[in-house]
């Protein structure tokens, strides 16, 4: 994550957001997710992509594809 | 209650199971301890065949009722007929009626049909009572006291907002009334925690949605405190998901008289004694869902807080010139026990979307219910604060 949006690895806290993470903007945003469907051999749905709205629900989305 | 207050036909009813230890209990108050009332093997040769109460036990219930209730405090029960009409025992719950019958303005004294009834409802004890109700004045030095040192009702006391709110008033110094529907644990608990800050606290249970529960609700406030400054309705109930197709009218209904039926009662109850005081303060949580976009599958819930919502403007304009507010309180979705069967990712979700990005927690309620109910607040009624982060801007 920290990669996708160019920023240190101290900055994804669980609050992480676009609020505090500059380059966090839609477009890396569907980089993100390729980078976590490739990861995880997972797939998102469009709906799912909107929810993704800090680090937590990040996790937790994966969380829920992986179970 | 003031004689003022009493009307011909006014009822009051209390039920008392009879025990075996209330016998014993009144065998050594009295020292009546005839064996027809203490001893089965005499009760059996005589035609009663058990042991009989004594009269005078089920006959003393009379006194519980004029004392308590019809009157209640301030009676001075002063004359009574009374005609035993057939045996009490163990085990039998008796209903003690008053009824009152006669007025004599002059003197301040009232008559009473005072009636015994047994679980079978035979009347048991027949009789009338004579009451003088005694004037309790208060002195107006002890009214500006009285009103320095706040009271509050909290109905849904041992809710998440409702137990946060007590504790918050009770912090500013707010002797409480605490009142709980199902939990009576948890509102012990919080009564102890409240008095910690030196405050008094009272427990009452009631079924907010049934007048004469409501009514002895009242009562009971009443007879703990003389003045009360505010009555806050924070009770909530579970609010299932249900679909429309599988909607019934007894589930709107049912949202309807928890929400609405309950403050009507509720209002009009209190209403004289805040005219009184010249002083009232109502505070009714309402729902932000009722000013945005409501979710699926919960229509019952939406249509009576939006119905509670023209309900508490309505009674902000009527009781306005008697210096009494209303206003309401909106959280969004508030971290309390109420929606613990949320998905954690909806909580998620709503916590991002909300500008300060967080939920509402019971202190940020109650927080905002203090400021309500406090002289701070004398000139805001009719009004809905939107405690909810900005989620929703209007």
């Amino acid at each position: 994550m920290a990669a996708v949006f160019e920023t240190e690895i101290s900055n994804i806290t669980d609050d992480a957001s676009p609020d505090t993470i500059e380059n966090w903007d839609s477009l890396r945003l569907i980089n993100l997710v390729a980078a976590l469907e490739d990861e995880f051999n997972i797939e998102f749905e469009e709906e799912e992509i909107v929810e993704m709205l800090n680090f937590k629900l990040v996790a937790l989305l994966v969380a829920e594809k992986i179970k | 209650m003031n004689f003022s207050e009493i009307h011909i036909g006014q009822k009051a009813e209390i039920q008392h199971t009879i025990t075996q230890k209330d016998i014993e209990k009144f065998v050594d108050l009295t020292g009546d301890d005839n064996r027809l009332h203490v001893d089965n093997e005499f009760a059996k040769n005589t035609s009663f065949k058990k042991p009989v109460a004594h009269g005078m036990l089920g006959a003393s219930f009379i006194s519980t009722i004029i004392g308590t209730k019809l009157p209640g405090d301030g009676a001075l029960w002063f004359s009574q007929n009374i005609e035993f009409l057939l045996p009490v025992r163990i085990g039998d719950i008796i209903t003690v009626e008053a009824e009152v019958i006669k007025i004599l303005k002059r003197q301040n004294i009232i008559e009473l049909r005072t009636d015994v009834f047994n679980q079978h409802r035979q009347k048991v004890i027949a009789g009338t009572a004579k009451v003088k109700i005694v004037e309790h004045k208060i002195p107006e030095k002890e009214v500006e006291k009285q009103r320095k040192q706040k009271t509050a009702l909290i109905i849904g006391a041992s809710g998440g907002i409702g137990s946060a709110t007590a504790k918050k008033l009770a912090q500013k110094g707010y002797n409480l009334a605490l009142h709980y529907f199902s939990n009576k644990s948890k509102v012990d608990e919080i009564k102890k925690e409240v008095e910690k800050n030196g405050v008094r606290a009272f427990v009452f249970h009631a079924d907010i949605t049934k007048l004469e529960n409501v009514i002895e609700l009242i009562e009971n406030v009443n007879r703990a405190f003389d003045y009360l400054s505010a009555l806050i309705i924070a009770a909530t109930s579970a609010v299932p998901n249900i679909i429309f197709d599988k909607l019934e009218w007894e589930d709107i209904q049912n949202h309807i008289d928890i929400n609405i039926k309950s403050a009507f009662y509720l209002a009009k109850g209190l209403k004289e004694k805040f005219i009184k005081q010249e002083f009232g303060r109502i505070v009714i949580l309402t729902s932000q869902y009722t000013e945005s976009t409501p979710p699926d599958n919960m229509l019952h819930y939406v249509t009576a807080k939006s119905a509670l919502n023209g309900f508490a403007k309505s009674l902000a304009t009527e009781l306005a010139s008697k210096k009494i507010t209303v206003n309401l309180v909106s959280p969004s979705m508030t971290d309390t026990e109420l929606i613990a069967d949320v998905p954690e990712k909806n909580k998620l979700i709503l916590a991002a979307q909300t500008p300060l990005k967080r939920l509402a927690t019971p202190e940020d309620v109650a927080d905002t219910i203090a400021f309500l109910v406090s002289d701070e607040a004398g000139f805001l009624t009719g009004q809905t604060i939107r405690v909810n982060g900005g989620i929703n801007m209007l």
